[in-house]
């Protein structure tokens, strides 16, 4: 008993690094996707709309509204506001991993997902 | 030794075993977990470089028919042989190919091991290779159904 008393918080944090090492692994995953496909579309539009709305939609089962959407060079920016053919366009998603212990202020866990394509669109 | 042959002992060694388990587990998880990802990665930008290089064979395509267009204005749409020719001209797979190499390292992937475009079927096809992984991407050409 009294080892079982000193060993369960161990063993039960344990138990939680391997769930939150399996949610690490599919907000990875889902960021990799979501950020490809976002970028797809930042490669075919010039919709920054478009692209958010993509990303949001593609990083299912994560939480859209925790996923923050860098696209670079911006919808307004050069070489996207000129002739951009030919050029890159990045796509960078941030996803915030809820802690359980979170409130007990544990580091914020942040999972990346980045993408780029070449631009096809012509103006 | 007598600790390890009762039960406190016995549960003792069992927890320990337990949790060499999940530590195990969380160590293979994440090992996975890298390989997984990585090969999504490589997968992803093996099909974004190959998207590259057939918008570029794409754009030389294009540059070409205009330049035919300059130079005679009453038909300025290719002639049949344009497209075999180049797609076998090395510069403009040079070109495809850097434009596909561009894309993969900035996602963060090795260069591309082999590209290859063909004329056929009525379209322009761009083949790659990508760490063994094969990527295709095309675009129609009804001039490539003559040959």
């Amino acid at each position: 008993m009294v080892e079982l008393a000193l060993v369960l918080p161990v063993a039960l944090l344990l138990i939680a690094a391997v769930l939150l090492v399996a949610e690490v692994g599919v907000a990875r995953l889902a960021l990799e996707h979501g950020a490809a496909e976002a970028a797809r579309a930042g490669a075919l539009t010039n919709d920054d709309a478009l692209v958010r709305a993509t990303a949001a939609a593609a990083v299912a089962p994560l939480d859209s509204a925790r996923v923050a959407v860098t696209i670079e060079p911006a919808q307004n920016a050069p070489p996207r506001s000129s002739a951009p053919r030919g050029s890159l366009v990045r796509v960078e998603l941030r996803y915030v991993v809820p802690l359980p212990l979170g409130f007990a202020g544990l580091p914020r866990l942040i999972v990346l997902g980045k993408a780029a394509r070449r631009i096809e669109w012509s103006p | 030794m007598v600790t390890l042959s009762d039960e406190r002992g016995q549960a003792l060694v069992i927890v320990v075993l337990l949790l060499g388990i999940a530590a195990a587990s969380v160590v293979g998880l994440r090992a996975a977990q890298d390989r997984i990802v990585a090969a999504a990665r490589e997968q992803r930008a093996g099909e974004a470089a190959v998207e590259a290089a057939a918008a570029s064979l794409a754009d030389a395509y294009v540059a070409q028919v205009a330049a035919a267009g300059t130079r005679a204005p009453e038909s300025p749409r290719s002639t049949p042989d344009l497209l075999p020719r180049l797609v076998a001209d090395p510069r403009v797979i040079q070109a495809a190919r850097m434009a596909a190499d561009d894309v993969a390292r900035a996602n963060d992937a090795r260069p591309t091991d082999s590209l290859e475009a063909t004329c056929s079927e009525r379209r322009v096809e761009a083949r790659l290779t990508l760490r063994g992984y094969p990527h295709r991407a095309a675009f129609a050409a009804p001039e490539c159904s003559r040959r």
